[in-house]
């Protein structure tokens, strides 16, 4: 049996699925951490059920991408039944989502969750009562304290179709029962396919074909009927829940940290600044304190292993393998781990969510919505997660716009070079410029895609979930599970590279290689001409970088070998990109291959133009002062 | 009773309410869509429950008007709260709803709609209306809880932006987006 875990964003959609399965599934406290579907099994009553976690949505009828994605999986109808989580606390908006699926002639059981909290508030929520107007299963659960799983489980082969009806006006019922006449046969409910087609959904219309144009032509009186429909729906939703709701002393008030944090325009965006502030201080001390320590032991180990090796090759090797794997584990490890302990930190305690709207204003200046702040902070961690993390946006103008701009977010990778090379290397102020630097072109660049992606963005419409206190199991399992992928498939690359970088080097061909290119490194960038093979490798894993580059001129101690201008650059040339190959990939499955070719190659010489200016105006400025 | 057969009996009532005056068997065939059969089967019932009395016409009797009364009314609050350009058309699908469900409704009817922006922090209201016309918008505002007939109270005013405490959660909504939402005020 397979089912379906259908509900709002930070419902409990996630923890439901842990607790029925065990499966190890992201918990954040702000909308949109599903953007995947999960997937986890459980034996029930000697039948294997398995359970895929959605992505919340508020509505069947979706505005953004995550939601189209739920959407898509309801209407394929490739599943048994649904479980749809619903909020007691606002009861009316889960129904608004119940009533679209019972209109689809869906089994459903409907779990309610945070029934405790809503008492607390003088909301009750009489589940027998809705049981019986709906004719469904309903079940209070607490999926985080494990209460009502149980009973869960024993009624979750009672999963039924509703026989509860929602009748529209005259002339929508008769345009409905026009749309059914000419659908085929299918696994849903043809009453329920109509109306959505009725109500102008794109997928429903772009799978069976029906726009009913002609249809909606005919019932005039109706200008728009998406919303005539939308809002009877509502009116259902609402009905039925406040009549199976009782309130008693509504608490009201605004938390007094809101307050000032939200409120106050210029309190609330220094907030923010002191947060980042704060992030980076902490990746600056503790990644370097982490970096210092684990190199000097991977040096030592080099040290200790090398008069083993006799022969010249296999020392060349192991050197550069493990020149490699320190990279990964020195560099690399220690900034993304402790940037993503600290993303959570900040998403589960609900400070996160905040961010979007005391941001609202500034990313409006620049054409984006407040939400994107979401995957623009994800960005900072590593960019292939957060490509995907753009689904949250509205429309696919944003999503491309935001992917330009991941060039100029310094991912956890890139913060290696950032820190670990230039900030090491060349001194914490140079580190900090080119952070400075990339936000200027942030800033610029997408002023500039303003005039040649035009869209207004969405407004906000965003709920704001409370603060909860981060446990730290659930921190370092997320931090863990974002991360995994880094080390299971970043770490083998890096070794790889090495190797390969060694290879090349016995065979003699890396001259070969790099000199039709020295016109970029020598001449533009002003940079030694090995060092390009830091930069090709960075194009495909900016982990590679600060490894390659070590490969590259001989040594760690690049500033024996660079000067510290040449760092500088060398660090804005390798940050400037495209993030790495993985991300491009991710890109083109998000966004469409032929848009990714064109953000790589205008993204490549947009960078290595922009660093040779840059470059250029430092020069130019030393001999001016 | 069946339930077409007591939807069909409200719309004749409502019918002769609009009408202010008894109503044909042909009239209501025409308003309605139903057959001829369905709408003696209904007034032969209302004959039986002492609503009315047929002599060619529907005539009510004083507890059909009574009746009519009162889906009128209940008509009224619903259209007022699930307005829009089609209020009407929406509300004679919800008023089906038996009085006691609407009830919550009734009490905010006589308020005056306002749009939300002119709302000051504190203050409490209901939803009523809206005049934005992407359904995608429409969608999301339902989806947050912002339906009409909903209970909310401002607890912050932004200049971009107005923060709600709906259904017991905070919700933030663009300035340019509370612009165009209506609402009741209580108190």
């Amino acid at each position: 049996m397979k089912a379906l875990l259908i509900g709002q964003p930070n419902v409990g959609k996630s923890s439901l699925l842990n607790a029925l399965t065990g499966a190890r599934v992201i918990i954040s406290n702000y909308p949109g951490t599903t953007i995947d579907f999960t997937k986890g099994e459980a034996k029930i009553k000697g039948k294997k059920y398995s359970f895929i976690d959605t992505p919340g949505i508020y509505n069947l009828f979706p505005s953004s991408m995550e939601e189209k994605v739920t959407e898509k999986i309801v209407l394929s109808a490739d599943y048994d039944f649904i479980i749809q989580v619903a909020d007691a606390v606002a009861l009316e908006r889960s129904l608004v989502i119940t009533m679209s699926l019972i209109e689809l002639g869906l089994p459903i059981i409907l779990a309610i969750n945070f029934w405790e909290e809503a008492e607390k508030k003088g909301i009750y929520v009489n589940e027998k009562k809705l049981e019986e107007k709906l004719g469904i299963k309903v079940v209070k659960i607490n999926p985080i304290k494990r209460k009502g799983i149980l009973q869960l489980v024993e009624n979750i082969d009672k999963a039924k179709k509703s026989n509860f009806e929602i009748i529209y006006d005259d002339d929508i019922e008769f345009a409905i029962k026009e749309v059914m006449k000419r659908l085929p046969k299918t696994k849903l409910s043809k009453r329920g396919i109509a109306v959505k087609i009725l109500e102008g959904d794109e997928e429903a219309i772009k799978k069976y074909g029906i726009d009913a144009a002609s249809i909606k032509k005919k019932i005039g009186r109706h200008p728009n009927l998406s919303i005539d429909i939308q809002i009877t729906k509502s009116g259902y939703a609402s009905i039925v829940s406040k009549n199976v709701t009782e309130l008693k002393a509504i608490k009201t008030g605004i938390n007094k940290f809101d307050k000032i944090l939200l409120f106050h325009p210029v309190i609330g965006q220094l907030f923010v600044l002191f947060t980042f502030t704060l992030i980076f201080l902490i990746l600056i001390w503790l990644g370097g304190w982490f970096q210092d320590n684990l190199f000097s032991m991977f040096n030592k180990l080099i040290d200790f292993l090398m008069p083993f090796i006799h022969s010249k090759f296999a020392s060349l090797l192991l050197e550069n393998a493990l020149t490699g794997l320190a990279a990964g584990i020195a560099v690399a490890i220690p900034y993304i781990g402790i940037f993503y302990v600290i993303l959570s930190i900040l998403e589960d305690s609900g400070l996160l969510s905040r961010f979007i709207i005391i941001l609202n204003g500034l990313m409006k200046k620049i054409g984006l919505p407040g939400k994107a702040i979401i995957p623009i902070m994800l960005g900072l961690g590593c960019s292939a997660a957060a490509i995907k993390s753009t689904r949250i946006l509205p429309e696919k103008e944003d999503r491309i716009k935001v992917s330009f701009l991941y060039s100029f977010i310094p991912c956890s990778s890139r913060t290696a070079i950032i820190l670990g090379v230039v900030g090491h290397y060349a001194g914490i102020g140079y580190g900090l410029g080119i952070y400075l630097i990339s936000f200027i072109i942030f800033i610029i660049t997408a002023k500039i895609l303003n005039i040649s992606i035009k869209k207004e963005p969405m407004p906000i419409i965003e709920e704001m979930p409370s603060y909860r206190i981060p446990k730290i199991r659930n921190v370092v399992i997320k931090s863990w599970i974002r991360m995994e992928s880094f080390v299971y498939v970043v770490i083998p690359l890096l070794i790889f590279g090495g190797l390969l970088y060694a290879i090349l080097l016995q065979l003699n061909v890396v001259n070969a290689i790099i000199k039709p290119l020295n016109f970029i490194t020598v001449g533009w960038l002003h940079l030694p001409e090995k060092s390009m093979i830091a930069l090709f490798y960075g194009f495909l894993q900016k982990d590679l970088t600060p490894a390659m580059l070590a490969n590259a001129v001989g040594t760690l101690n690049f500033g024996s070998v660079m000067t510290k201008l040449q760092i500088f650059t060398f660090g804005m040339a390798s940050t400037f990109q495209v993030p790495c190959i993985i991300a491009f990939g991710m890109m083109g499955k998000e966004i469409g291959w032929k848009d990714v070719i064109m953000i790589e190659i205008s993204m490549l010489l947009y960078g290595l133009f922009l660093t040779g200016i840059i470059l250029r105006l430092f020069l130019l400025a030393s001999i001016l002062f | 009773m069946i339930e077409w057969l007591r939807i069909l009996i409200d719309d004749i009532l409502r019918l002769s309410r609009e009408k202010n005056k008894p109503v044909s068997i042909k009239e209501i065939v025409d308003e309605t869509n139903v057959d001829r059969e369905d709408v003696r089967d209904a007034i032969n019932e209302m004959e039986k429950e002492g609503l009315a009395k047929y002599k060619e016409k529907v005539l009510l009797t004083d507890k059909g008007k009574e009746r009519a009364a009162l889906l009128f009314k209940r008509h009224e609050t619903i259209e007022k709260f699930f307005g829009g350009k089609e209020a009407h058309k929406i509300a004679h699908s919800l008023e089906h709803f038996e009085d006691k469900d609407i009830e919550y409704m009734k009490e905010m009817v006589e308020g005056k709609k306002e749009s939300l922006k002119n709302f000051k922090e504190g203050m409490e209201g209901i939803i009523a209306a809206s005049t934005i016309s992407n359904p995608k918008i429409i969608s999301r505002l339902i989806g947050v809880g912002m339906a009409p007939a909903s209970y909310f109270r401002v607890e912050q005013v932004r200049s971009d932006a107005i923060i709600l405490r709906i259904h017991n959660r905070l919700v933030v909504i663009d300035a340019s987006i509370a612009d165009k939402i209506f609402a009741v005020g209580i108190k």
